[in-house]
């Protein structure tokens, strides 16, 4: 699949970007901006806590200022309760949790609502790992608006699941004419401005997959292994063209199909407009018929006329039906797309290095290593 | 500053204000007015330079407060008398504007509009130039209102250009270390020592030490606390200072009511202030709970101290980067504006006023020593209604040291009332 993409053979990997890192201008940029994280969980107690420290690591170590949105897409299990608990620790967190599950586009884009961050990058815990973040900024930082993690499984079209996405992305992007690395996953950074665009519409969480791509600004891409920290070893390779995956990309492409075009609609509409005509085409024969044949079956010509008659009426309400329903989609779904539970965060802001020295050989190192700010979830100014 | 650190005449005085806060400095005014010998100790080098000038600044005229029409309304009370009594520290040549979170925010705008109309509060929708600076994805209403700010270094100059006129002994640079009572009973006049070996006696002890206030005596290990203890909370609070952007320079936001912002003049240093509900406050403890960071110095100020000792001074202890950023969001002219400075103090609570806003005064007279009065206000604009209670509760009218006998035994009377 790799060779059909000619773009492919210049693009960055994780390695050389990490590896770039260590340029000093670009640390001292780094420094002074300000990522946003957001992660979405859903039944994620097995690896949330390990998964939130490895990235609070990865953060301190390059940025004086970040920020982790952890959205929680009503988990059943006692993921809360395991991010509450790590809120006591790791600084910098912010949980929001959805009253009810609304699935991972709707989640993402709660986290984006909430995001202040310079950049913006989503993370799957699942599957990518938290070193892609200084390497994804830094490419940021480096003039590009918008950056594709593409995971090397899907540029290399390995396994069904990767190449049918692949070219289902290849298609939308011919169709739309927009530049979209085909293999983008969901693991994207955005800055501000682009952000801004994303959330503008009300279709926002339909469209979240392309709608970096929609807003035209310059992107960059970074090719990674992914290292999938919330999947056990055994369980990485399992179930990946399940027919269940399928069903559920399948759904997800016919989702984002309808929301970002309404060919589908208008065709559906002329389909009627067509088989409208035909009816009054038909009814037109059977009028013939019935006028110069002298042996009609009593009954035939009236039934005939009824039927095609009825079919022209039903098509035709069919098809003004698919335009006013077209222009409807357009301009609905005002509801709100999803009603916060919960909102905390980490008792304290940012990582407090200088504590942890003074207090090393000291007693009270735990304590140290989290200066409580115990800020109530809504105080008044 | 031209701060008169004098060496006292005498030293018996009839009151002593332990602490140059605006309300140390008010009080020792109201005093020396009629006709008291007063003198004021101060911990810094100059007055009213830690809560008295760290904070919004901002001349509460009730817009705050939508959930509590009897705040909103004393605020409203009080703005007046501040305004004649200070005219000169009155800034109010920008525009005040009250923007409504659409998301988020405890009020709607029509619940806001009906609070106006009950109070009395003089409030429009934004002329459109206003308005405009909003993103109106996140704020769905923004109205102009009449709330000016306060100059703290016009306040400063002010009491001490009284102090002086008043020839109250000021003492810059002195730390109290104990009060005592000079003989053994509840009305004795009280001996006051400082770090600086001075000893001054007076009839009373004003200890005016906010968010000290149990910790009068700093960092003087051993001493007990100059009064029996009040249950407080405190702060670490940063008020963020910016030079504002041309659509800013003129106006003060401050975006309602919830988790937001506010974005206003501080007259005194020509900048504006950064204040966020969710980043301001860096630390908050009850003063007999578990003390922050795992420090075991219980005085506040050295607490503070401490804290930004440890983490690189104010600016390495600044939380600006978020605050500015998330502000940016509801204002885009704030976008990638620099930190000029910031100011970082403890702000105090009395226990159980959080919820409400109400920041009433606190008054407390010792045990002990009957004639030391513990003084903490919440506020700079309520100033009026401790002398009030000064007046009526403690019936200090007139010097205990002047006038006849009967005159002396009519002042402690009351006190007498008061559980001598």
């Amino acid at each position: 699949m790799s060779t059909s993409n000619p773009t492919w053979s210049s693009i960055d990997t994780l390695a050389a970007a990490t590896a770039a890192l260590a340029d000093s201008p670009m640390q001292k940029r780094l420094r002074e901006t300000l990522p946003s994280v957001v992660i979405v969980v859903s039944d994620a107690a097995d690896y949330i806590l390990p998964y939130l420290e490895r990235l609070s690591a990865t953060l301190r170590q390059t940025f004086d200022h970040y920020e982790v949105i952890i959205v929680d897409d009503a988990s059943r299990d006692n993921t809360v309760a395991r991010v509450l608990q790590a809120q006591d620790t790791i600084p910098g967190t912010v949980l929001l949790g959805l009253s009810s599950q609304r699935g991972a586009d709707v989640a993402v884009v709660a986290g984006l609502e909430h995001a202040i961050g310079d950049f913006v990058i989503i993370l799957d815990p699942r599957l990518d790992q938290p070193e892609l973040v200084p390497a994804m900024t830094a490419r940021a930082l480096g003039g590009a608006d918008v950056v594709y993690a593409l995971p090397r499984e899907r540029v290399e079209g390995i396994g069904l699941d990767n190449v049918l996405t692949n070219r289902f992305l290849e298609f939308v992007a011919r169709a739309k004419d927009i530049d979209v690395p085909i293999a983008a996953s969901s693991c994207r950074l955005v800055s501000r401005a682009v952000l801004n665009f994303m959330l503008k519409p009300t279709n926002r969480h339909r469209i979240l997959m392309l709608s970096p791509a929609l807003s035209g600004f310059e992107h960059a891409t970074l090719v990674y292994d992914r290292e999938y920290p919330g999947i056990a070893g055994r369980a990485r390779g399992k179930n990946r063209s399940s027919i269940r995956r399928m069903v559920s990309l399948a759904a997800r492409a016919v989702s984002l199909t309808l929301a970002v075009s309404v060919t589908p609609l208008r065709a559906v509409s002329l389909l009627a407009l067509g088989a409208s005509g035909l009816t009054m085409l038909y009814s037109l024969y059977v009028i013939g018929y019935w006028l110069f044949s002298e042996t009609v079956a009593p009954g035939w010509t009236s039934l005939s006329l009824q039927i095609s008659g009825l079919f022209f009426f039903i098509t035709l309400v069919l098809a003004v039906m698919s335009e006013y329903l077209l222009q409807v989609l357009e301009g609905t779904a005002n509801h709100p797309l999803y009603y916060l539970a919960r909102h905390t965060h980490s008792k304290s802001l940012a990582y407090d290095n200088t504590l942890n020295v003074i207090s090393r050989g000291n007693v009270g190192a735990e304590q140290a290593a989290a200066p409580a700010s115990d800020q109530p979830a809504d105080p008044k100014a | 500053m031209e701060a008169a650190i004098r060496t006292p005449r005498a030293e018996r005085y009839d009151a002593i204000m332990v602490g140059g806060g605006f309300y140390g400095c008010a009080i020792a005014g109201y005093l020396a007015r009629r006709g008291w010998r007063v003198a004021l100790v101060e911990r810094e080098a100059e007055l009213m330079t830690r809560a008295s000038f760290v904070n919004q600044a901002r001349l509460h005229n009730g817009y705050h407060y939508p959930r509590s029409f009897r705040t909103a309304r004393r605020s409203r009370v009080n703005l007046d008398p501040f305004r004649s009594v200070f005219p000169e520290a009155v800034f109010s040549e920008f525009r005040a504007l009250y923007a409504i979170a659409r998301n988020g925010s405890k009020i709607s705008p029509a619940h806001f509009e009906r609070f106006g109309q009950v109070v009395g509060m003089p409030m429009r929708p934004a002329p459109a130039e206003d308005a405009a600076l909003f993103d109106h994805r996140l704020i769905e209403k923004v109205y102009e209102v009449e709330e000016p700010a306060f100059n703290a270094s016009i306040l400063r100059q002010h009491h001490v250009a009284e102090l002086r006129h008043l020839d109250v002994d000021v003492l810059t640079g002195h730390q109290v270390i104990s009060v005592e009572p000079l003989a053994d009973h509840r009305a004795s006049p009280l001996l006051v020592s400082t770090d600086t070996d001075q000893q001054l006696v007076a009839d009373w002890v004003f200890n005016c030490t906010y968010a000290d206030l149990n910790h009068a005596y700093g960092e003087h290990a051993g001493h007990e606390p100059v009064s029996d203890r009040f249950g407080l909370v405190h702060q670490i609070a940063e008020v963020a200072l910016f030079k504002p952007p041309p659509p800013l320079a003129r106006r003060g936001v401050t975006v309602m009511d919830g988790p937001f912002f506010s974005a206003m003049p501080f007259p005194a240093l020509g900048l504006h202030s950064l204040t966020h509900v969710r980043y301001t406050h860096h630390a908050k403890w009850n003063e007999d709970g578990e003390l922050p960071f795992g420090f075991t110095e219980r005085c506040p100020t050295t607490i503070l101290r401490r804290y930004l000792e440890t983490g690189g001074g104010k600016f390495g202890r600044s939380r600006f980067a978020w605050m500015v950023r998330d502000a940016a969001r509801y204002m885009p002219a704030l976008a990638g504006v620099p930190l000029a400075d910031t100011l970082i103090d403890i702000k105090t609570l009395a226990v159980g006023t959080q919820v409400d806003d109400a920041r009433p005064i606190l008054m407390h007279r010792d045990d002990r020593m009957g004639r030391l009065v513990s003084v903490m206000g919440g506020k700079v604009d309520n100033i009026f209604d401790i002398f009030e209670f000064i007046e009526q509760t403690l019936g200090l009218a007139t010097p205990p040291n002047k006038g006849s006998a009967a005159n002396r035994s009519a002042v402690s009377a009351p006190a007498a009332a008061l559980g001598n």
